[in-house]
């Protein structure tokens, strides 16, 4: 679409991009549209204002408190010393024009309830009853994200990474176990809140395979700053792989290491909290790590996955991401060499 | 059957030597000395003044969370300060700016400016007014005392349950919030009433309604939203304090209750609130306008109406704050159209304001700088306004930072300009100096500068996916350079308030002395000498048109017959103004402070044992008997020293 | 500063007035409305919360708080009637009759109080027990505080007449204080339909 200089300007400069106008798939081309109405009419009005301002202070200078204050012609005092009256022809020009300008405002306004209107139409028109369902529930402070299927042993429950197929529409039903929560993809939706006790629907649709950013927007308490979640988008049979994968219960340790890691997970504190599927840890206070290790984040966003920041979590993740619900522990070192290996095992 | 009153009082002594009627004036007006005298005051001008004054230093600390705010955001997983402390910062800045620095500075230039430009002695309600002021002042202590006492609020300023109930903000500090929300609501709605029977019962005869000034206009409109739109966030943080200490379900979805009841009463209020501010500033706009384009402004019919239409639309539009909530279609549509309609009524002002420009001739001088201001940033907030109050935009950059940098312009740019220009332009009636020329244009300046700086990247900021209230950002985001950005016109704000406070307090000592009417303008505050006497006018006066003293004719009458030897006041009709009564207002006292204090007790101790509404109540019933109980009749008159 | 040549003489008149020509009844009024429009809320939050339930109401209201409401409402509406003698008497200066009407209508004023307090003894549920129990106590428990404040005025202001010297503004004040009982009363009218007539609510 058509980019405006400024924007150009912006995008490049300074690092990041505009990335609501970066539309990647058909709900927010269509707000960008309503968007771009809006931005032009903004401008035009803007510089409108701006220009009889300025053009004013131009042309109309040289006034003082010796000059006699202009009132109606009937209210001038008797004796005509504190006021003269205004010309009544001008005052009739000057009425015209705002009458004018009132009217034109009417008439911007009805574009722009028509235009608003309009995209609400379209966007209901992209649901489809083929969309993929995928249900969202917001926990302080960490996404869970729910792959659902008609065959109860084929839903897929995962955290902070949402993968989606290229072409398909997409249904987020959007739920929160605590507080009020928003959820909001800036190239690919618009934007929900989740709220305790309702559920909120939202569609998105990725046209393109690609990465994307998404976190809460709603204020939800202390770490609501690292409250963040990665969208995968990939082509409809990358995704289909990805789903199998995710569905299979985590690979049994084999590494003498690596077991001694699962028996660290299972009986240490880990296990009250979290999920494994296939180890008899079900918890569901905190995120599931049946494929912790296949995903690009840790701590819903806030660090990369790798040993070092894995390793760092889990002793002092109070410091990392100061307020969340995830204790400190303290491990003695080959105990912790064990638990990070096999976590990192969970892929 | 009827046992007989006392015989009605002598006629008053209508004495026609100015002299003896300026002795009895000060005789009866004149406040009390030394601290029981400061605490029992209850003349307008006064407590105008401490609103104004208290108003100004919560403002400045309101600038200094923003400014740690700025500095934390200012780079990527900067550890200027923790989330903890952010998330009360934020909190922090928000409701000073909106509860403790917005609505009572505007109170209290309306009941300072109020009385005198409609041409009476004193408010309404005196000691109505002084326990307003009182209320406030204890609210804004509790917030920051319990500040101080890491205690404070950190849930944001509209407090969004369940996030700010009892279970996810354990502790007391949403409660601190809560009842910082009672006392300065009260406080606001006492000022409302307050004015509204001012301007309704007392303006000098001749001032029909629609004679009144537009800044009059302004504030009535503003005392009528109050009055219609605080009883909501009561009723709102009553229901959040309870559900905290007492166990109710209000907002407990579990039980029965609903989160988003907290957002729709907390909306009915937050968004009428915005237009509680800005609207005085429109008064101050309309008034600095006409004295500098040396003209009436342009079409004051227009320009009522749409004041009061604002007024109206104001209440039906709160829903678009929760555009995000997942409402039914229908509602969507409604409150867009709701939304968008606000903005002509704002437009058709505008565009009278700036036929006002070019149908006068402009004399250059600061307060038309801060109006002339107004116009581009003014304007712009109310752009993005028609954005964010179009549904499916609003889905976009709802709660981001384009959020911020919408309600900074709209608040900045539509109340604080125009509180600036005012304070440029009635400086001189309030102290009777004026403020330094060349100081006030670097203020100007640098203000104007820093704060496009600090607020027009914010916009971009929002695009780019930034929410507001976090306390940090990955460097990957690549928010920095404009966060930087934005932090650095922070600091020039700071120096341009800065700047201004140095002119304020050299002007107040050096500043150039101001007489009477330093602008040649219009209102009857002009017509006093400055600052006032406590008594505000030697004569009451009387009024012809609408820019009284410029309409008023070389031997315009003035008002004889009210008694000097006491508190009399003129009441006039409601439409026209024509003299009805006479009535006798009340002296200094200090039962207003017990009754505010005796409130204070009640709302605090509330916060930790259920018997304070007992305590409280008790205290309230007796103070409140000290307030209503008579004065002792009138003695003999005693006759002041005659005037040498 | 020479002397003003024209001037308006005010002396001849009066130094007070009844109804909307003094300004304490404009306060009174805004006091109403700010008081109209938190109840208004409040009964708006009721539907609200009623919204949520399946079953309505969850615990029912007992035969015997509905009889106890019943004679509230009788009660409250008979205590406007001393309340409106008492006017009638400020108007025309009577001090007997302002006293009668105050003790009346503060004595029933009282009995409302008491009968609220055996009405919340045996209404079956507590404010923390649901949310319709928490805005239930919530609206009737704010109404009760403004009889209670009502009656006690009332007493207040017949201290005043007997204690003296009566002064003209004080019959103002009787009336105004009259018209906001008339308030009080009229306020409790919709609540006590919406809050006990219900459909719903008789049924259970």
């Amino acid at each position: 679409m058509k980019r405006l200089p400024i924007v150009l300007w912006l995008c490049t400069g300074c690092g990041g991009g505009l990335r609501m106008l970066d539309a990647r798939g058909p709900h927010v081309e269509r707000l960008r549209s309503l968007w771009d109405l809006l931005f032009l009419i903004s401008a035009v009005v803007l510089t409108a204002v701006v220009l009889a301002m300025l053009g004013a202070l131009l042309r109309r200078r040289g006034g003082s408190k010796a000059q006699v204050p202009e009132v109606e012609a009937h209210s001038v005092p008797p004796d005509g010393a504190g006021a003269r009256p205004v010309d009544p022809a001008r005052e009739r020009r000057m009425g015209r024009v705002v009458g004018l300008c009132a009217g034109l405002t009417v008439a911007v306004l009805f574009v722009i309830t028509v235009a608003n209107a309009s995209t609400g139409a379209a966007l209901a028109r992209l649901r489809s009853p083929e969309a993929l369902e995928i249900q969202v529930v917001g926990h302080q402070w960490w996404w869970e994200f729910r792959v659902q299927d008609p065959d109860p042993s084929r839903i897929l429950v995962t955290a902070n990474e949402l993968h989606v197929p290229v072409g398909r529409p997409v249904i987020l039903k959007l739920n929160s176990r605590d507080v009020i929560h928003s959820f909001w993809v800036p190239e690919l939706t618009n934007k929900r809140d989740l709220i305790p006790g309702q559920q909120n629907t939202l569609e998105l649709q990725a046209d393109r395979p690609g990465t994307f950013f998404g976190q809460c927007y709603e204020f939800c308490g202390i770490q609501h700053a690292k409250m963040g979640f990665v969208v995968v988008a990939e082509s409809p049979e990358q995704f289909e792989a990805w789903r199998n994968h995710q569905l299979q219960p985590a690979p049994q340790p084999t590494a003498p290491m690596a077991q001694r890691g699962q028996q660290v997970f299972l009986q240490g504190p880990c296990a009250l909290c979290h999920a494994i599927s296939g180890t008899g840890a079900a918890a569901s206070t905190g995120p599931n790590l049946t494929h912790v290790a296949s995903r690009s984040t840790l701590a819903a966003g806030a660090l990369p996955f790798d040993r070092g920041h894995l390793a760092g979590w889990i002793l002092n993740s109070q410091s990392l991401k100061p307020g969340n619900n995830m204790p400190a522990l303290t491990l003695p070192p080959d105990d912790l060499q064990a638990l990070l290996v096999y976590l990192e095992s969970l892929k | 059957m009827s046992a007989p009153l006392p015989t009605p009082p002598e006629p008053p002594p209508v004495r026609d030597d100015e002299a003896w009627e300026r002795l009895y004036l000060e005789r009866t007006w004149a406040p009390k000395k030394g601290l029981i005298g400061w605490l029992s005051e209850v003349h307008h001008t006064e407590i105008g003044k401490r609103y104004i004054i208290t108003a100004f230093v919560f403002f400045l600390l309101g600038g200094i969370e923003a400014l740690l705010m700025r500095w934390q955001l200012s780079g990527p997983e900067k550890q200027v300060m923790g989330p903890d402390l952010y998330n009360q910062v934020f909190t922090m800045h928000g409701s000073t700016m909106m509860f403790l620095f917005a609505v009572p500075m505007m109170e209290g230039v309306g009941l300072y400016l109020v009385p005198l430009m409609i041409g009476t002695r004193n408010a309404a309600f005196p000691r109505l007014n002084a326990f307003g002021y009182w209320t406030y002042l204890i609210g804004g202590l509790l917030l920051y005392g319990g500040f101080l006492l890491n205690v404070g609020p950190d849930a944001g300023w509209f407090s969004y349950v369940p996030l700010a109930g009892p279970q996810y903000s354990p502790g007391k500090r949403v409660d601190i919030w809560a009842q910082m929300i009672t006392f300065t609501e009260l406080a606001g709605l006492a000022g409302a009433v307050n004015l509204i029977v001012t301007v309704f019962k007392h303006r000098a005869p001749g001032m029909s309604l629609n004679r009144m000034p537009l800044f009059v206009w302004a504030m009535l409109v503003k005392s009528f939203m109050v009055v219609f739109a605080m009883p909501a966030v009561m009723v709102a943080s009553t229901s959040l304090a309870m559900d905290r200490l007492i166990g109710t379900h209000f907002f407990n979805a579990a039980e029965g209750g609903d989160a988003l009841l907290w957002q729709h009463l907390f909306w009915f209020f937050g968004h009428p609130e915005v237009y509680i501010i800005f609207i005085p500033a429109l008064g101050m706009l309309s008034s600095i306008l006409a004295v500098f384009t040396r003209r009436q402004v342009f079409g004051y019919l227009p320009v009522v109406l749409s004041m009061v239409s604002i007024g109206f639309i104001g209440f039906g539009l709160w829903v678009h704050h929760m555009f995000a909530t997942g409402l039914p279609q229908l509602g969507q549509s409604f409150f867009t159209a709701a939304s968008l309609m606000v903005a002509l009524p704002s437009g058709v002002q505008i565009f009278c304001w700036l036929a006002t420009l070019w149908g006068g001739r402009l004399w250059l001088k600061l307060p038309l700088y801060w109006v002339l201001a107004f116009f581009a940033v003014f304007v712009t907030g109310g752009l993005t306004g028609v954005m964010l109050g179009t549904y499916s935009v609003d889905q976009q950059v709802h709660d981001t930072h384009f959020v911020v940098a919408h309600f900074h312009y709209v608040l900045i740019g539509g109340a604080v300009f125009p509180l600036f220009g005012g304070l440029y332009y009635w400086f001189p009636k309030i102290t009777g100096r004026m403020l330094g020329e060349r100081l006030g244009k670097w203020n100007f300046w640098t203000f104007f500068l820093g704060f496009n700086l600090t607020f027009f990247p914010l916009h971009f900021l929002g695009m780019m996916g930034m929410p507001r209230r976090v306390y940090t950002y990955g460097v990957e985001r690549g928010w920095q350079p404009l966060n930087l950005l934005a932090t650095v016109g922070a600091v020039i704000m700071a120096v341009s308030i800065t700047l201004l406070l140095v002119n304020i307090f050299w002007s107040l000592k050096r500043g150039e002395v101001a007489g009477n009417d330093p602008w040649g303008a219009d209102t009857l505050e002009w017509g006093t000498t400055s600052p006032p006497p406590s008594y505000n006018f030697l004569h009451l006066p009387t009024v012809r048109g609408r820019y009284a003293r410029w309409t008023a004719a070389e031997d315009q009458p003035v008002v004889t017959g009210v008694r000097s030897d006491r508190k009399e006041v003129l009441v006039t009709r409601l439409l026209d103004a024509a003299p009805d009564h006479r009535a006798e207002l009340p002296g200094p006292t200090l039962w207003p402070l017990w009754v505010a204090l005796a409130t204070g007790v009640m709302f605090i101790m509330v916060i930790f044992t259920p018997w304070g509404i007992v305590v409280g109540g008790v205290l309230l019933f007796i103070t409140l008997t000290g307030w209503f109980w008579p004065r002792p009749p009138y003695k003999e008159e005693l006759a002041p020293e005659q005037p040498s | 500063m020479s002397p003003p040549r024209r001037t308006l003489d005010v002396s001849h008149l009066p130094t007070f007035a009844f109804g909307h020509r003094d300004p304490l009844w404009w306060g009174v009024t805004g006091l109403m409305a700010i008081e109209s429009t938190a109840f208004v809320l409040m009964l708006a939050s009721y539907f609200y919360i009623r919204g949520n339930y399946a079953h309505f109401p969850p615990t029912a209201l007992p035969f015997y708080v509905k009889v106890v409401a019943a004679v509230i409402t009788g009660v409250m509406l008979l205590s406007a009637v001393p309340i409106h003698y008492a006017n009638r008497a400020a108007l025309k200066g009577r001090l007997r009759g302002m006293r009668w009407g105050l003790a009346l209508g503060s004595l029933l004023g009282f009995v409302v109080v008491a009968l609220r307090i055996v009405e919340f003894l045996w209404i079956g549920f507590r404010w923390d027990t649901h949310a319709y129990g928490s805005i239930f106590w919530f609206i009737v428990g704010m109404h009760t505080v403004h009889t209670l404040s009502g009656s006690l005025e009332d007493l207040l202001l017949l201290g005043v007449l007997f204690k003296g010297p009566v002064e003209e503004k004080h019959l103002v004040d009787v009336h105004t204080n009259g018209r906001y009982w008339f308030f009080v009363v009229a306020s409790w009218l919709p609540i006590y339909v919406i809050l006990y007539l219900d459909p719903a609510v008789l049924a259970s």
